[in-house]
């Protein structure tokens, strides 16, 4: 479970979150949602520590963030895994190497156990015969697998995805969705998936949380979702006139 | 005032380097690798530069001792004093600078562009420290052996300019490199090696580490630029200090 407490985070004089609480529950997926620009990148960055928010805490099941020291923050982030939104796989790496990359560096597995751990994560993402590969070989879709299969390799307790569907095309994308859910019910994983995608979210999305101008907006399930008496929600949901027609019948 | 805001940035990032490395078995693999790629891989450009200035050298040091009271032997002299004390140390350090240099940089600013660096920093690795340390290591290790085949492959040149100009024989070229040697122009080349080694590691990596995201493929061209011309002014000026405290 991690939860965010009063979170506000400014550049310069903008103002990008502005006092976000929210709560995620561990095995379900979390979705952030918002228009670009609204401040979802920046609320995962202050969650794994890659920024500082100005104020406000992040709790990782009990333990505050913050407070951590270097070996704490370096425990709590051994057991967390991000999908990027590039993938942000290593170019000098095979896929092999990348997706073993988290065990060699903390695990005590032997060489031989680490190869077979990846080549089950590689597979668990469907993908076959590919760990002797560059990243630059790979398709979009392929690169995120192996990213997801990267973030998954050390067993983590915490997954993150920054836009996971972005650049994919829309059935690819919706087997990167899946996998993320099967993946957190499968593992157990407290995941955060960050998302402007509404296939997304109707598919995918345990709790969902709208982020408005640096603010949360709006919280709820993806059933609840088409039926929220929200006007900024609203416009975001049905920014396209074909599934406003589709859905409100207008 | 700009500038102290960078060099305080730059020691605090040579702090990071140096603190909780992660498993030393990777450290000593990655340094391995770096020997070979930095170090071994600079030989090509640093064995050409070196002999075409060692020859050059050479010729320019006999076309200007044209007077009798000179004796010939004074060529060789030259020639070994030049290449010693500052063409393979200095001067290699200068053109490491350009070829190293821009590699740390581009390399470690595309990293960070592509999210990389911030993928080693979420799993708990000390990102400044697996990434450069090994860097730093790999040169610091190689420059000693750089610096001492640029001093032979430049007297080679020498000499054979010598039998290819015929402006001194080679005997006493060769007499003139043996003549009132003193082996502490070595070690002195040698110890500006180190920093030097350091610094072209070491600065390429701070503009590359912390160039700004915002500007892409353009800020990491940038930024190897600036790598280049800053790595060049502090090995100028690391050479002054370092023959001011040595050799005065």
């Amino acid at each position: 479970m991690i939860e965010i407490k009063n979170i506000s985070k400014s550049f310069g004089e903008k103002q990008v979150l502005k006092d976000i609480s929210i709560l995620f529950e561990r095995g379900k997926t979390n979705l952030i949602i918002g228009a670009s620009g609204s401040g979802k990148t920046t609320i995962a960055k202050c969650i794994v520590g890659l920024q500082q928010p100005d104020q406000g805490e992040v709790i990782y099941d009990g333990a505050v963030f913050s407070s951590l020291g270097f070996e704490g923050k370096t425990e709590v982030r051994k057991q967390l895994g991000f999908l990027f939104q590039g993938s942000a796989l290593f170019d000098s790496m095979t896929v092999e190497e990348n997706v073993v990359f988290p065990l060699l560096m903390f695990s005590k597995m032997s060489k031989s156990e680490m190869r077979d751990r990846a080549n089950d994560c590689l597979k668990r993402v469907n993908l076959d015969n590919v760990g002797k590969l560059f990243p630059s070989e790979l398709s979009g879709g392929m690169k995120k697998r192996v990213g997801i299969a990267r973030a998954i390799s050390n067993n983590p307790k915490y997954l993150f995805c920054d836009e996971p569907n972005s650049g994919l095309d829309p059935q690819t994308a919706m087997v990167i969705d899946h996998l993320i859910k099967d993946i957190t019910e499968e593992y157990n994983t407290t995941t955060i998936v960050i998302t402007h995608d509404m296939n997304s979210v109707m598919e995918i999305g345990d709790m969902v949380s709208f982020i408005f101008k640096g603010q949360l907006w709006w919280q709820g399930s993806s059933s609840t979702i088409l039926g929220a008496d929200n006007i900024e929600l609203e416009d975001f949901i049905f920014a396209s006139k074909f599934i406003r027609a589709a859905v409100k019948g207008k | 005032m700009k500038i102290f805001y960078h060099i305080g940035k730059y020691l605090l990032l040579l702090r990071k380097i140096f603190r909780n490395p992660p498993r030393y078995s990777i450290y000593w693999k990655q340094t391995l690798k770096e020997m070979i790629s930095l170090g071994l891989g600079s030989l090509g450009i640093i064995c050409i530069v070196s002999f075409f200035m060692g020859a050059v050298i050479t010729i320019q040091s006999g076309a200007n001792m044209q007077d009798a009271w000179i004796p010939l032997y004074a060529i060789g002299y030259t020639v070994r004093q030049s290449v010693i004390l500052e063409f393979a140390s200095t001067v290699m350090a200068l053109i490491l600078a350009g070829k190293v240099g821009s590699n740390i940089a581009s390399e470690m600013g595309t990293m960070r562009t592509t999210e990389q660096i911030d993928a080693l920093e979420i799993m708990g690795i000390n990102a400044a420290s697996f990434l450069i340390l090994p860097k730093i290591l790999g040169l610091v290790l190689m420059m000693p052996f750089i610096v001492i085949v640029s001093m032979f492959v430049s007297m080679v040149g020498g000499w054979l300019a010598c039998i290819a100009t015929g402006i001194v024989s080679g005997y006493e070229y060769l007499y003139g490199l043996q003549y009132g040697f003193d082996s502490f122009g070595v070690t002195y080349s040698l110890i500006k090696s180190l920093f030097f080694a350091f610094a072209i590691t070491s600065i390429p990596a701070y503009h590359g580490f912390y160039v700004d995201v915002k500007g892409g493929a353009l800020e990491v061209g940038a930024a190897s630029t600036r790598a280049v011309v800053f790595t060049s002014i502090m090995i100028l000026i690391l050479n002054y200090v370092i023959t001011q405290l040595l050799l005065i």
